[in-house]
């Protein structure tokens, strides 16, 4: 750890210290007197447990037979403790209760209706058969007080202290024992032949309370009707990641998380969607709410989530309406339960050493002279490396420093060092320069939480801190987060509670004036390895080294997040609840950009500035904004008999506002102290303002019966300001069913199959997915790009076409989905078949003709279909005293222009029949061996007009027209062009397995991607893939890309079967005989596997931890991108694309970390 | 806390102006037309990076290293594109948007300047796309995707697009005031006189010599040979503007190095460029240099030599053998115009000069002719950073093109006299000492480019007054498509300087020619044994991308694509 890092560290702990301290007097979390009221006549058992459950929260854990016993009850019972109640319910019954934390266990009342002896009014007492037996968990170990009874009766006992039990079957009773027991398994035991049994018990497989977050409200998930994932605190805990998006990657079928812009810069987002592209363009991102309020998914502590839900069909989102047509997260945080203890209080820890993943390596610096001298000879040019050159770079690779590595120009002013040092002779590994071995990340988490009769809590404080894989860079990430969520049942009728949030990220990193952040990737790749790190003789990093500019280029970035939620919960009447919830996020971010003096040396031995004093600068940006979201809903429920029902109404409003500042100041005074008051240029400020609002109602009613026939119905109205005032409203139903098949009496694998769910929906959302005023014309404002005199003047551009009647996207969706658990819920599927059609999709118009001069407006015009499906496995066993499970998922969606207004089908927009993502392209031949070959071959000109040569790639003629061309470039008319791929990545997978043995536990998950087309030569953004095909200034040779092909003439010798076209030493121009267009040859597949997260974990038994009052304590090594399964060549493939184009931004990290998990 | 009506959805901009709020003032109108001035030619890299030659594609000068592709239109290495290809029409747009808009605004103050100037930019856009495409649909007014018309339009001939323009440049010439009344900066009446005048002798040439070919226009080119000469005139006579005169040795030099041509009489229009202004570095700056171009060795070979006679026949040619020798008596525009030893390549503040021993002829930027070019060169290094020079400013049109316009088209016509040479050409050899062109006894010089039709000697003479005075301000690839000039071009290879001992020292290994001469392009170009690929069915104008034809059936190829 850094000084710095100890100091934070110790900030911290004291932080954590004072907090402590603070709560913990605050805090008596003791028994459980919340007060409720039943009023109930003759009602059957199970409907005050209902009642008790809506009142209090508690559950109920009982088995069908047990309750099967139970008489009806008839209390009148007025603001009484949750044990009054019960004990008044459970006077007369053959049945007990047992308070354990928010769970109410029933069980037989001791002694039961025991057969130790005869029943002795008996006056002709049936024949019996008396079994006996023993009972224990699956370690052979006695257990007690598990209920026996038999099958279809009331007959029943309970092991006693060694396990055993007795019990007789009466004549004409079924022979078989039912026996259960809390948190196991139940069991059903034929003892048909035998008197005598042994029974072993499992845990139960079954999560128990299995409440599932759905939107605005908790169903239980055997009721669920819509498609929809869910993940559990526990299946992201201890990983060494900083954010939430990282730890969902693979996780949840459909939920597509990839790489963005920002590659794996610390502190970097990724790019997610649900069900994959649907719309033209936008982001399609989901709507992610956090405990009800909309927030970025990146910027809460992912160690204080409890559970995220993920709602992928439109049943499930409709009730989110306008900003949830692709899908919405749902993500729960951790709040206080009650305990044994005062306080529950967890510290964790995760300390992690992180290296690229994949960072492609330079070949010999030898071989690197002579392939780029073939580029050169390629294109005619004269060699970068003459022999001079060469001889010296020889003599420096066999003897370092040896011979002069660059030459300054006789002027003395400038070095003669090409580009990037092309021509320099130094022999220099910049991977180990540049690079740190190992980059440091750590991570700390301390939460105290309880609860008691009248008050819950939870407080959090997080830490993460991640630094950059750049020696040089001073690269960071600091996230500080700091969480509570407190709730107060005010008066029996009404819960009040606040979530507050907040957290504070810093990002440092170097910039770069002209292209910002993220451009050092993008310039290592094209640093020269004969370049020298330093001058000649000196200490001082040479110019192209870029390390002194990134030392004095600062991107400094601090982004604030803070929530405030309060919330009222009223019970006006037994089942109407009344939610009042109040959403204020505020955004505060700030960025300094600065750019101070820094030198690099002339030959003649001066420093020269690398910046001119006069362009130092200073140029912070502010940006602000405020989400104000009043919600207000309520929900009645009612039980009549077997029909339940839930009614929900409610009305939402949003506004949101933010405001920016954005100021340049130029020549600074004083490096030390970049500020506008001490820049003496030219100072420029811009601001950027907006807003806009929606207003929404709602409803939902649920409707089940018997638990076996299960149907829900959704309606929302959204109005959004972004649309014309005649466009503004729009209204979304769903209707959604589920059929639990195995609920029926005829159902006929009872015995085999645990549950079997059918489910069907059927839903209707809009996307306001657009940007702002799009109805408005309006008109820019810049300062002029040509000079007026000395001075630059205000200019007006011409607004573009404005957007007239622009409304809504609607995304309808239909889901037909089967949930199945079997083998006594050892293993247990989901699978989900969907299709949706996007209706009135925002895109660019009809395609027009240049002559209109501006962008065609964008307007409601396509429809896209999208068909897909999802598939969840799981598999939990255990083998002895080793437990395990294993879980997989499969994905897929493909989706396809249904409509859209381009009658000629021109190829360069959406054209009707279209798959997303499809890529054109041409299907090619090999290359050429000799002139002869590319005389005979089809005139090629259309692809280049210049000459074509040896080691060229050769274009089939699809159409046999004697050329290449792309006939009138549509669909229908296409010449040589092929579809030859799809860039979108399909069949997405994750799996995952898990062992347990005795405190061990070790686990594996595996992510990816089963096919996809990369097209990554592309000029702009495939540079690194090309290699030496590039212009002098972006060209590398890594290793793998000396495969090219060379004639003979070449120093590296012939190579006439290579995989890489011809290299010429040009930026574009020869290059695009190759490269210049999408080519079989040269669009790699980007499947992948990945081996994402491996964990070896040890829990220290409790008998050792209590003696020094730890509950628990779990230690753990975690490793993070351990291995990667592909065929791409050079890059990374979850890493093609980003800011700077393919293989230049930054890599992914592979982390080992340790960490621990404690329990006070 | 609710509101119960829409408020809150109705929400207009914040931070920028709609529609219906502008158009009230002049002033508005002013903010307006700003914008359109981005569109005149600047320098290609401000920053880092590099400005070839503006001519840097030619029989005069040539490119290499990264800008190599700056070859390919003499070369013919054009496709049919998909998409892009020039047919760019937001100019067009944004000057018929203001036309459409500006009568919202009150006359009064600058109004009718204002209005002037949008006429002004609405021809230059045109110009560009003339240049590429020849025939145009002509779009009067801002179209919208109901104006199917218009969007569907073919393209008219290319003599009615340039009658089109013509209007234009006659209502702003109209509308507009002179130089001294305006904010510096500004077009102005005689721009758009000389821009007239330009545009003019540019169709009147083409629709000559193009007449029996493809390319060909409506006419024969006489109408807009007349309106060339009498615009060239207007100006010349206007008394707005003149050459500037000096040490015939330093003059010519001085003239393209400077920052700032508010003053200078010659210069009509110029794209300045201010570092401060910019918060960057700007302007051409001195390490680019040679800007991986050249001067090519047939440019050296057509000055005149200080006899006033072709260096094919004069006694005082000293032959080209050495860049010391060639310079000598040589027309003094040559010395001033090629990089010889000794010349400053940078003057710091303190005075110390840099001086040019040998051109670079490898590495990133390198000249391949072994000529480099000190035209718009600035060595004086910036005072503000001490070690770059800045701000070299970018000449767009001046004085003595309307003198060269006005010869030529005089010539053109066949009414060319000796006072019109006089008021012309004379000037412009006299600035520099050269003898005067005298009509009737004008030496034939067997090195006269072949055009493959009749010229007359003193057009020959013109032609090449405008070749060395205009040379790398980006006249050179128009004048040869204007010219017909494909004999100049088809089985041409461009070649450098002679590969002396002492070239060979500093930079061994090149590719020269059997007779010792640099031969840069010996294997690059795509036509019969490296000689230009330019192709004189097709490569005129330039292809119309395919996705255009496909939208509009009604809208026709160029010939030969």
């Amino acid at each position: 750890m850094s000084r710095k890092g100890v100091a934070k560290w110790l900030l911290i702990m004291k932080m954590i210290f004072i907090l402590t301290v603070a709560f913990c007097f605050t805090v008596n979390a003791e028994g459980f007197s919340q007060k409720i009221s039943l009023s109930l006549k003759n009602a059957p058992i199970e409907k005050v447990f209902k009642e008790i459950t809506n009142q209090t929260g508690m559950s109920f854990f009982y088995t069908e037979s047990q309750i099967r016993k139970a008489k009806r009850i008839s209390v009148q019972l007025n603001n009484v403790s949750v044990e009054e109640a019960l004990n008044a319910c459970f006077e007369d019954q053959v049945l007990t209760f047992q308070i354990v934390n928010k769970l109410i266990i029933v069980k037989a009342k001791e002694p039961v209706t025991v057969n130790e002896k005869p029943i002795e009014e008996a006056s002709l007492p049936p024949p019996a058969q008396i079994i006996k037996g023993t009972i224990t968990d699956e370690e052979g170990k006695p257990l007690k007080d598990v209920s026996v009874m038999v099958k279809g009766t009331n007959i029943g006992t309970r092991t006693g202290e060694n396990g055993s039990f007795q019990i007789e079957i009466p004549d004409g009773a079924a022979k078989v024992l039912v026996v259960s027991y809390v948190g196991m398994d139940s069991q059903e035991i034929n003892v048909s032949s035998n008197t005598t049994v042994s029974v072993k018990m499992l845990p139960s497989t079954k999560l128990q309370d299995d409440l599932v977050v759905v939107g605005y409200g908790t169903k239980k998930r055997e009721n669920l009707t819509g498609a929809l994932s869910t993940v559990s605190a526990k299946e992201i805990e201890s990983r060494p990641i900083g954010n939430t998006q990282q730890a969902l990657q693979g996780l949840v079928p459909n939920l597509n998380l990839s790489v963005s812009n920002a590659g794996g810069e610390p502190g970097a987002g990724m790019a997610m969607n649900i069900r994959g592209l649907q719309s033209f363009g936008g982001s399609n991102a989901p709507f992610v709410l956090v405990d009800h309020v909309p927030m970025d998914i990146n910027s809460i502590d992912p160690s204080t989530i409890e559970s995220v839900t993920v709602l992928k069909d439109a049943a499930s989102t409709a009730i989110y309406g306008a900003r949830a047509a692709y899908g919405v997260i749902l993500i729960t945080t951790k709040s206080g339960k009650k305990s044994k203890s005062n306080a529950n209080v967890t510290f964790s820890m995760n300390l992690g050493l992180a290296e690229p993943v994949q960072f492609p390596r330079m070949v010999g610096t030898m071989e690197f002279a002579h392939a780029m001298n073939d580029a050169a000879r390629n294109q005619g040019s004269a060699p970068w490396y003459n022999q001079d050159a060469l001889d010296r770079l020889a003599k420096n690779i066999a003897n370092p420093g040896s011979a002069p590595v660059m030459y300054g120009r006789p002027d003395g002013q400038t070095w003669d060092i090409g580009t990037m040092g092309l021509g320099a002779a130094d022999n220099t590994d910049w991977y180990s320069i540049l690079m740190k071995d190992q980059a440091f990340r750590q991570k700390y988490n301390l939460g105290i939480s309880g609860a008691n009769d009248k008050v819950d809590y939870y407080f959090n404080v997080g830490w993460y801190d991640e630094e950059g894989l750049l020696r040089y860079g001073g690269e960071s990430f600091n996230r500080y987060n700091f969480d509570a969520k407190v709730g107060a049942q005010a008066t029996n009728w009404a819960r009040i509670s606040v979530l507050f949030k907040y957290n504070q990220a810093v990002q440092e990193f170097p910039w770069e004036q002209d292209l910002g952040r993220g451009r050092i990737y993008d310039m290592i790749t094209k640093l020269k390895p004969t370049m020298p790190a330093k001058y000649p003789g000196t200490d001082i990093w040479t110019q192209e080294s870029r390390i002194a500019e990134w030392q004095a280029l600062r991107d400094n970035t601090t982004l604030k997040q803070m929530v405030i939620a309060p919330r009222i919960i009223i019970t006006p009447l037994k089942d109407w609840v009344i939610n009042l919830e109040f959403n204020y996020t505020q955004n505060n971010d700030q960025q300094e950009l600065s750019a101070t003096e820094w030198f690099w040396m002339r030959p003649n031995g001066q420093l020269a500035p690398g910046i001119p004093k006069p362009n130092t600068s200073y140029r912070p940006r502010i940006n602000t904004s405020n989400y104000l979201s009043p919600n207000l809903y309520t929900s009645y429920t009612k039980s009549i008999k077997k029909h339940d029902f839930t009614v929900l109404a409610g009305y939402q409003q949003e506004t949101f506002q933010y405001f920016n500042i954005k100021a340049d100041a130029t020549y600074l005074l004083s490096n030390n102290v970049p500020a506008i008051n001490t820049a003496v240029g030219t100072k420029t400020v811009e601001d950027g303002k907006g807003h806009w609002g929606t207003q929404s109602f709602f409803g939902r009613l649920n409707y089940a019966f018997d638990n076996k026939y299960l149907f829900e119905a959704n309606f929302r109205a959204d109005g959004s300001s972004r649309f014309e005032p005649d466009d503004r409203w729009g209204y979304f139903p769903s209707v959604s069913a589920g059929w639990v098949f195995s609920e029926e009496n005829f159902f006929p694998l009872k015995k085999a199959v645990d549950f079997l769910k059918f489910r069907a929906s059927f839903g209707q959302l809009g996307n306001q997915n657009v940007p702002n005023y799009l109805y408005i014309p309006t008109m820019g404002i810049a300062q002029s790009n040509y000079l007026f005199g000395p001075d630059r003047l205000w200019a007006v551009t011409a607004p573009n076409l404005s957007s007239v009647n622009l409304t809504w996207e609607t995304v309808s969706t239909l889901d037909f989905g089967v949930d199945f658990r079997m083998f006594r819920n050892r293993f247990s599927t989901s699978f989900d078949w969907y299709e949706s059609h996007t209706g009135n999709l925002v895109g660019p118009g009809v395609a027009l003709p240049a002559v209109l001069g501006t962008a065609v407006p964008l307007e409601n015009s396509g429809e896209v279909k999208t068909t897909g499906f999802e598939l969840e496995l799981k598999w939990r066993d255990k083998i002895g005293n080793v437990q395990y499970e294993i879980g997989g998922n499969l994905a897929n969606n493909k989706s396809v222009v249904t409509k859209y207004n381009n009658p000629d089908k021109v190829l360069t927009t959406y054209y009707e029949g279209m798959v997303l993502g499809e890529l054109w392209g041409y299907e090619t031949a090999g290359l050429f061996q000799t002139q002869a070959e590319v005389n005979n071959w089809v005139n090629q000109s259309f692809i280049y007009s210049g000459r074509w040569e040896p080691g060229d790639l050769k274009y089939i003629d699809q159409d046999k027209d004697g050329k290449i061309g792309i006939g009138r470039n549509t669909a229908t008319d296409h010449g040589d062009k092929r579809i030859i791929g799809n860039q979108l990545p399909q069949y997405m997978y994750g799996f995952n397995a898990a062992v347990f043995w005795k405190g061990f536990d070790f686990s594996v998950f595996f992510q990816g991607v089963a096919k996809q087309t990369l097209y990554i030569t592309e000029i702009f953004n495939g540079n690194v893939y090309r290699g030496p095909a590039n212009g002098p200034f972006h060209a590398m040779v890594y290793e793998g890309q000396l495969d090219y092909w060379r004639d003979d003439k070449s120093a590296l010798g012939p190579n006439p079967n290579a995989f890489f076209a011809k290299p010429y030493s040009v930026f574009t121009g020869n290059n695009d005989k190759n490269y210049g267009n999408p080519t079989d040859r040269f669009t790699p597949s980007g499947a992948y596997l990945r081996l994402k997260n491996l964990r070896i974990g040890y829990t220290i038994p409790p008998r050792i931890t209590n003696k020094v009052r730890i509950a628990n304590v779990k230690a753990y090594i975690s490793g993070e991108n351990i291995l990667t399964f592909s065929q791409l060549k050079i890059l990374d493939p979850e890493q093609t694309g980003g800011r700077n184009g393919d293989g230049r931004t930054y890599p992914l990290s592979k982390v080992w970390s340790f960490g621990l998990n404690v329990n006070f | 806390m609710f509101v119960s009506c829409e408020k809150n959805l109705d929400r207009t901009p914040l931070d920028q102006i709609s529609d219906p709020e502008f158009w009230k003032t002049d002033g508005d109108l002013e903010l307006y037309v700003n914008n359109l001035y981005g569109q005149l030619p600047g320098w290609l890299t401000t920053g880092s990076g590099g400005n070839p030659l503006l001519d840097a594609s030619t029989d005069v000068a040539i490119a290499a290293g990264l800008f190599l592709p700056t070859k390919d239109p003499m070369d013919g290495v054009i496709n049919v594109p998909a998409t892009g290809g020039g047919w760019n029409w937001a100019n067009v747009r944004n000057a018929n948007y203001f036309l459409d808009n500006a009568d919202r605004v009150p006359a009064g103050g600058l109004k009718n300047q204002y209005v002037g100037e949008g006429y002004f930019f609405r021809a230059w856009s045109y110009f560009t796309l003339l240049r590429l495409f020849g025939d145009l649909p002509i779009i009067p007014k801002t179209v919208t995707p109901d104006d199917q018309d218009l969007l569907y339009s073919p393209r008219v001939s290319r003599t009615e697009v340039v009658n089109f323009m013509i209007k234009d440049l006659d209502s702003a010439i109209a509308k507009m005031k002179k130089k001294n009344e305006l904010p510096s900066g500004r077009i102005n009446r005689d721009i758009a006189l000389a821009f007239k005048a330009r545009l003019c002798l540019y169709e009147g040439t083409w629709e000559k010599y193009h007449l029996n070919d493809a390319f060909k226009g409506a006419t024969n080119g006489t109408a807009f040979l007349e309106l060339a000469a009498a615009s060239a005139k207007s100006l010349i006579d206007g008394g707005s503007y003149s050459l500037v005169t000096g040490n015939p040795n330093q003059v010519y030099y001085e003239l393209f190095n400077q920052t700032d041509y508010r003053q200078n009489p010659e210069i009509l229009l110029f794209r300045g460029y201010n570092q401060e202004a910019y918060g960057s570095n700007f302007g051409n700056q001195v390490w680019n240099w040679p800007n991986g171009s050249g001067i090519t060795s047939e440019m050296l070979r057509s000055y005149l030599c200080t006899d006033g006679l072709p260096s094919s026949v004069s006694p005082l040619y000293k032959g080209d053998l050495d860049i010391r020798l060639v310079v000598q008596n040589r027309d003094p525009r040559l010395v001033q115009t090629v990089m010889n030893p000794g010349d400053p390549i940078t003057i710091s503040l303190s005075n110390d000069t840099t001086k040019f021993v040998v051109p670079t002829l490898t590495a990133q930027q390198y000249c391949p002719t072994g000529y480099e070019s000190q035209k718009f060169r600035r060595p004086q290094l910036d005072p503000r950073t001490g070690s770059y020079s800045a701000n070299q400013a970018y000449i767009i049109m001046r004085y003595a093109e309307a003198l060269l316009i006005y010869a030529e088209a005089r010539a053109e016509l066949g009414q060319l006299t000796q006072a019109d040479v006089d008021l012309s050409i004379n000037r412009l050899r006299s600035r520099v000492g050269m003898p005067r062109l005298v009509l009737g006894s004008i030496t034939v010089d067997p090195a006269w480019p072949d055009y493959g039709y009749a010229v007359s000697d003193y057009l020959h003479e013109i032609r090449r007054e405008r070749q060395v005075e205009l040379f790398s301000e980006g006249f050179r690839f128009d004048d040869l498509m204007r010219w017909k000039g494909e004999k100049l071009i088809v089985g041409k290879r461009p070649k450098g300087a002679y590969y002396t001992a002492e070239l060979k020292a500093v930079n061994a290994g090149l590719k020269a020619d059997a007779n010792g001469y640099l031969d840069p392009y010996a294997t690059l170009l795509k036509g019969p044994a490296s000689t230009w690929g330019f192709d004189p069915n097709k490569n005129y104008l330039r292809p119309i991308r395919t996705n255009e034809l496909t939208l509009n059936t009604d809208l026709k190829q160029n010939p030969g694509w």
